[in-house]
């Protein structure tokens, strides 16, 4: 294998976990669609490689290729993506249960999914715990407004979660 | 009652998202075919040219000017069109995909506002200019040709211009709906 095809590798393993589960979010939780976004990411992500410059941190910038693909591809599966929301789920305060957890994130991703494209960006990040002024650059949003922004959707995501 | 905290906790628990040797294995080879097929499609495009050029030369020999101006117009209306659509399939894949969320979402709206120039009015066009084309030659077909072949010339024509129209009917609606849901406001 070429060093090419090591550093791929490495990003690869470094990186899957977490660009598969923004895309499951992007999904509503479709494993099949999440996954042909994953490789979406990914052969962006050869492809610009060598065009890296070291401008941004690497977790940024497959961040970035990871949510443009999602924002460029779920356009043409909205109708498919509809069909998948599951509305009016009960979820459970108790959530130690395997079949419990797995509603409460049905329920998350039909709640993630009612957002506005860039909201959903947004709010799939925070949940992953990227740093909000990595945020604000991944989505070109200042500091600032991306605060007041993360604030209502945190309330908005709640609130669906809860069903009230 | 959930807070946000606890569906955070929930979300980065998630199993079943690793990345496995095979995986890699399946992507690098998705990688190399996509390479492999962009060689292939320059090989098959400049061969393309290279017959119809041919094609054109051979023709050029038979000195009648109805026949070139409409045999021209024919292949010139669709090389020029298919010429259109790898470019702005170049200019698709050009996007930077690392470019923040907005300058990105700013980058395709002014891609897919651009292609209402070539829905609405290049595409339109070619089609004209090959119809136009067709038409002259048809008294040629007429005169050399059997009236059965003649027909069939007449009626293949018809339903290649319905199944060309059907499809980029189709492509016009997909695009204009991404632009629309780009536009929404968010």
């Amino acid at each position: 294998m070429g060093s090419k095809e090591t550093t791929y590798q490495k990003i690869y393993e470094e990186n899957c976990p977490k660009v598969m589960r923004l895309c499951l979010g992007y999904t509503a939780g479709n494993e099949s669609l999440a996954k042909d976004l994953v490789q979406e990411t990914f052969i962006k992500v050869w492809q610009n490689l060598e065009g890296f410059r070291n401008e941004s941190g690497f977790g940024t910038w497959i961040y970035r290729i990871c949510v443009n693909t999602c924002l460029a591809e779920l356009r043409k599966e909205r109708k498919k993506d509809r069909k998948l929301q599951i509305d009016g789920l009960q979820v459970s305060d108790s959530s130690e249960n395997p079949a419990d957890k797995e509603d409460m994130l049905n329920q998350l991703y039909t709640c993630i999914n009612k957002l506005s494209s860039t909201n959903k960006a947004i709010i799939l990040l925070e949940l992953e715990g990227v740093p909000q002024l990595e945020i604000s650059e991944i989505i070109g949003i200042k500091h600032e407004a991306l605060r007041t922004r993360i604030y209502r959707i945190k309330q908005q995501l709640t609130k669906c979660v809860n069903n009230e | 009652m959930n807070n946000f905290e606890d569906l955070q906790n929930k979300w980065q628990s998630q199993s079943g998202v690793s990345a496995t040797e095979d995986g890699f294995k399946s992507l690098l080879k998705s990688v190399k075919a996509i390479e492999k097929k962009q060689k292939t499609g320059n090989i098959v495009l400049t061969l393309t040219i290279l017959i119809l050029v041919a094609f054109l030369v051979y023709v050029s020999g038979y000195e009648n000017v109805t026949f070139l101006l409409g045999i021209g117009l024919m292949i010139g209306s669709l090389v020029a069109r298919i010429g259109l659509e790898l470019y702005s399939l170049k200019k698709l894949r050009n996007i930077d995909f690392s470019k923040n969320a907005r300058t990105f979402k700013v980058d395709l709206t002014k891609y897919y506002s651009l292609r209402k120039y070539t829905h609405y009015l290049l595409t339109p066009l070619a089609i004209i200019i090959y119809a136009v084309g067709f038409i002259i030659l048809l008294p040629l077909f007429k005169a050399s040709l059997s009236s059965g072949f003649y027909i069939y010339i007449l009626v293949s024509s018809v339903v290649f211009l319905f199944v060309f129209s059907v499809f980029i009917y189709k492509q016009i609606k997909f695009e204009l709906n991404k632009l629309k849901e780009l536009n929404t406001k968010d």
